[in-house]
This record gives structure tokens, sequence and C-alpha cells, in this order.
């Protein structure tokens, strides 16, 4: 269950998203907003990469008061990841999974799974967008955590590649109890899977529908 | 073409090099008068040696323009680059050397005051030097890009391509590897002018009655040059790592990683250091030095917490940061106990700010 308490985030004083008091439930989730509305902000906000004003709790775990506890249990995938041109894959997956306490098997297993190894040791600087994304989807799926977030999880991979997607929400999801915050833009793109509840993020809040 | 050239590269590389050439003016005319530079571009004009000197400058300063701009290129943002080909070659080729030449203005201008100065005194040898290397790096150039806009997805080279699949970088190496691969000329700019200043201090020391208070104030100097390298560490954490505050490190093991990355960027001076270390000097002093200049840029690198990169007061602040270190270091305050609270101070930072600041 996630908390989120007096939640406020701004940019140079401009408030660009609030909610004062919310629990999202466990399941998967689906949170949409056109763009700019302050979806991606919110979730970073949720991964704690971005500070914010108020209090953001994953089963009573707060995670300003226990920020290593709490970056256990949440992981997320970026919706545009940027990486250096110099480093592979394969560095930042193994330096994410070290982090989150994930086994090398594991991080094998998945990559695997979306056919990174083909290419992973290659510098990132010779990625498409696709295999970029590839990668910051894959690093959301290691160690073992307990919420997952994936922002705009289907844009710019291949038909494949969406299916190894739904194919791991609905296995991390049935078989761990994982439980996912998905955003995307299509209405149609998430029809697969068990979506507990949907959220509009809009006038810079955020509501269930 | 020329529009699209000076906004994508060259409006970049001066918004992204704006720290680098206020430290290169400050360095240039925060030092010397303008009667000190009259005096040394005298000398140049007339000693082929010191003109070379100047030369290699110039040649080095192009060297960091021109792999800035193939690094843009290189860029998947700024793959609509390759389109030039499409035009005429002469027409390309000549935005290409406007390119160069609005790139390579902080040192033109220096050159160009010395040819004005040359044609004065009717030294046509020294003009014709001086016009000669700037032509030949606007040229030079303007011919590199034409290579490389004719060579989209080029191949990466095979050493690399090993190194990559056998071996891992581990994440304290990530900075460094950025640093070398993409900062290259700030990188040796940097490591000379340390180099050149521990150098000095060593052989100075026994020309008189010093103490290790002219090695400690060496110190200073060396930590502190390390500065333009340390705000680029932040910019490439800010551009490609936010990731890295989702990650459940504690600050103890973001620190001692921190350390280790900073001793990976000191090890040039630390070499030349061990190589130059005065006789006279006990190897606990060499070991308090380098504790002390690796405590000295852990405060400079947390110390950015506080600041944005354009900050004027953050950076006057900073040098009468070092201002009263360097008296400290005169009222023979124990460098030892200065590194300890400098550790200290960093890791609170970091504790404190880590997760606060974008």
């Amino acid at each position: 269950m996630l908390k989120v308490e007096n939640f406020s985030k701004s940019y140079s004083g401009q408030k660009i998203i609030g909610v004062d008091d919310m629990i999202i439930p466990d399941g998967i989730h689906w949170v949409r907003g056109i763009n700019g509305s302050g979806k991606s902000t919110f979730f970073r906000s949720v991964a704690g990469i971005v500070p914010f004003e108020g209090q953001i709790s994953w089963n009573d775990i707060n995670q300003k008061q226990s920020p290593i506890a709490y970056r256990l249990k949440v992981n997320m995938s970026e919706a545009e990841p940027l990486y250096p041109e110099f480093l592979s894959g394969y560095d930042i997956l193994s330096f994410v999974n070290k982090a989150k306490g994930g086994a090398e098997s594991e991080l094998q297993e998945i990559a695997a799974r979306f056919e990174t190894p083909l290419y992973w040791k290659n510098p990132c600087g010779t990625y498409s967008s696709g295999m970029i994304k590839k990668i910051t989807l894959i690093s959301a799926f290691l160690g073992k955590p307990e919420l997952i977030i994936l922002d705009e999880p289907l844009i710019t991979i291949d038909v494949k590649s969406v299916e190894v997607v739904y194919e791991l929400i609905k296995e991390f999801s049935e078989q761990r109890g994982v439980n996912f915050l998905l955003s995307s833009h299509q209405d149609f793109i998430f029809e697969n899977l068990p979506i507990e509840n949907f959220y509009q993020v809009e006038n810079q809040s955020i509501f269930k529908v | 073409m020329n529009k699209i050239l000076y906004l994508s590269v060259v409006k970049e590389y001066y918004r992204q090099n704006t720290i680098f050439i206020f430290a290169v003016m400050m360095f240039a005319f925060g030092f010397l008068r303008a009667n000190e530079h009259l005096s040394i571009i005298n000398e140049a004009l007339n000693s082929p040696m010191i003109l070379s000197c100047f030369a290699f400058g110039w040649i080095l300063y192009a060297l960091k323009v021109t792999l800035f701009t193939l690094r843009r290129i290189s860029l998947k943002q700024s793959e609509f680059l390759y389109h030039l080909v499409l035009f005429p070659r002469t027409k390309r080729f000549l935005a290409f050397m406007s390119l160069q030449f609005s790139l390579i203005q902080l040192t033109f201008f220096y050159a160009f005051f010395m040819l004005g100065k040359a044609a004065i005194e009717k030294n046509w040898w020294a003009s014709a030097v001086i016009l000669a290397v700037n032509i030949l790096i606007v040229i030079l150039g303007a011919l590199v890009y034409e290579w490389k806009i004719n060579k989209p997805n080029s191949q990466q080279n095979t050493v690399r391509k090993y190194f990559n699949i056998r071996f891992k970088t581990p994440q304290f190496l990530f900075f460094p590897r950025y640093l070398i691969t993409n900062q290259t000329v700030l990188f040796l700019i940097t490591k000379t002018f340390t180099a050149l200043g521990i150098m000095g201090v060593c052989y100075l020391f026994p020309t008189d009655d010093y103490d290790i208070r002219l090695i400690s104030l060496g110190s200073l100097i060396v930590a502190f040059s390390q500065m333009v390298i340390l705000i680029n560490f932040k910019d490439f954490e800010r551009q490609y790592f936010s990731l890295y505050r989702n990650m459940p490190i504690s600050t103890v093991k973001w620190f001692l990683t921190y350390l280790i990355t900073l001793f990976v960027l000191l090890i040039p001076e630390m070499i030349v250091l061990v190589r130059n270390w005065p006789i006279a000097l006990s190897w606990t002093n060499y070991a308090l030095q380098i504790l002390f200049i690796i405590s000295l840029t852990c405060v400079l690198l947390h110390y950015q917490f506080f600041i944005s990169r354009d900050s004027e007061q953050g950076f006057q602040i900073l040098f009468f940061f070092g201002i009263g270190l360097a008296l400290l270091i005169m009222f023979k305050v124990p460098v030892l106990g200065l590194s300890f609270f400098g550790l200290v101070v960093s890791y609170a930072v970091l504790k404190k700010k880590f997760y606060k600041v974008e």
C-alpha cells in the first residue's frame, strides 16, 4: 500500500503536482494524464529520485525516515532514460543489480527475455532508443521490489518486447505479489493486464477515476 | 547551415564551458596585469621557443573544441546534422570553418592581439607563424568535421570493444571514464597544471629554510585546481544518474565510493608528488598530504550541493575558504586535523543533502 500525505512538488515556485492525502492499494494501477501533467514528476517522487514536500510511505516504510529500506522495495523505469554513451548497458545493470541486492542469474534471465545480451556489452552510444529503453525496463525488475513503477514502459520498444513486459508484469504480480504503477498515453495499451484502479493526473493533482 | 551549427554546437559549447572559460580568464587576467601580458607577448614575438609554447596552447584548446564538436555530432539528438552532407561540399566546408572559428574565440582574441603587435613591430616572421597556426587550426578542424559528417555510425575500435566485452566498469570508475573520454583536454590541462605546481613546490623546498607548510600550500593549490573537474563530476551525475537516488545505498557507502573515485582522479598528482618528494621529509608527511588533498577535494565536491554552477557568490565564498585554509596552514594548524575536519564536514553534508538536491 502506497500512502501519500500532504505531497507537493514545485519547480521555481511553480507547483507541478500536489496531493493532500491518497492511498493506493496493492495491485496493478494505471496512472493516466496528458504530456506535462506531472505523471513522471509524481513517479520520480515516489521512487525517491526527486525531493518533494510531504510524506510518501510504502507499507509503513517512510521514504524520508528509512531511505534505504524504502528504496529496496521501490524500483522505477524512466520514460526517457539517458545513459553515458561510453558505458555499456551491462555496466549500468550490474551496478543497479548489485545495489538492489539482486542475483546475477536473475539479471541474466530477465535480460535474456529482452534479448539484450546480444548487444548489452557495447557502449550505450551505439544503441537505438528501443535498446536503451529495454535497459531501464530490466533495471526496474532487479532485486526484490514490492512496488515497480514503469513510466511509459511501452514506448519505443518492438512488439515482441511489449509482450515480454506484459509477461513480466503478470509473473511478478501473480508469483511474487509485486505491485505496479504504470503510465501510458494510449488508452488501449494495458487492456491485457488485470488493472486494479485507474488514476488521472490533471490540474496539478491526482485522483482516482 | 551556419545557424543550425551555431545553435546545436557553438551555443551549447559556451553554455557548458562557462566555468572553464571563466577559470581561464581569471587565471590569465587575474594573476597577470596588462603590462605583464605585454612583456610576455614581446618576449614571445622575439623567441621561437616561447611562441611555440603559445602555439601549443592554441592547438590544445583547438583539440578541446574539436573533440567537443565530434561528441555533439555523435549524440542521438544531433543526428539531424548528418543531413549536412546534402549541401554542396564547398558551402559545407566554409560552414565548418566558420564553426571552428566561432569555437576558438577564446584563444583567437589573444592571438589577434599578438598579431597586431607583431605587425606594428614589423616582425613578419612572428606574424606569419601566428597567422599560419590559427588558419591551420580552422582548416584542420573543418576537415575533421567533414570526415565525421561523412562517417555516420562508425564502428567502435577493436581494442575498446575487447575491453568492453571482457571487463565491467565498476561504479567508482564511471566518472573517471567520462573525464578521460569526454573531457580529455580538461583532464590534461588540469593534470599538467597541478603536476607543474607540485614539481615547483618540491624543487623550491630544499632551496631555503622551508618546512612542511610549503608543501601543504602546494597541496591546497592542487585540490582547488580540481574545481572544474569536480563541477563536471556533479554535472555528470545530474545529467545521467538521477537513478542514484533510487538506489538503496547507505550514506557511508556513497561516501566511501566518492572517496575511491577522488583517489583514482588524484593518482597522477600522487605519482608526481612521490617522484619529486623532498628527501628531508618523511613518508608519513607524504601520506598526510595525500589525505589532505583528498579531503579537500571531497569538501569541494560536496560543497556544490549548496550552489548552482553559475552562483557567483558561491565561488566567492570558495575563494575566501581557500584563503582561510592558507592562513590556517601558515599558523601551523596540523594538516591531519584539517583533513579529518574536512572529511567529517563532507560526510555530514552528503548525509543531509543527498536526497534533497536535484
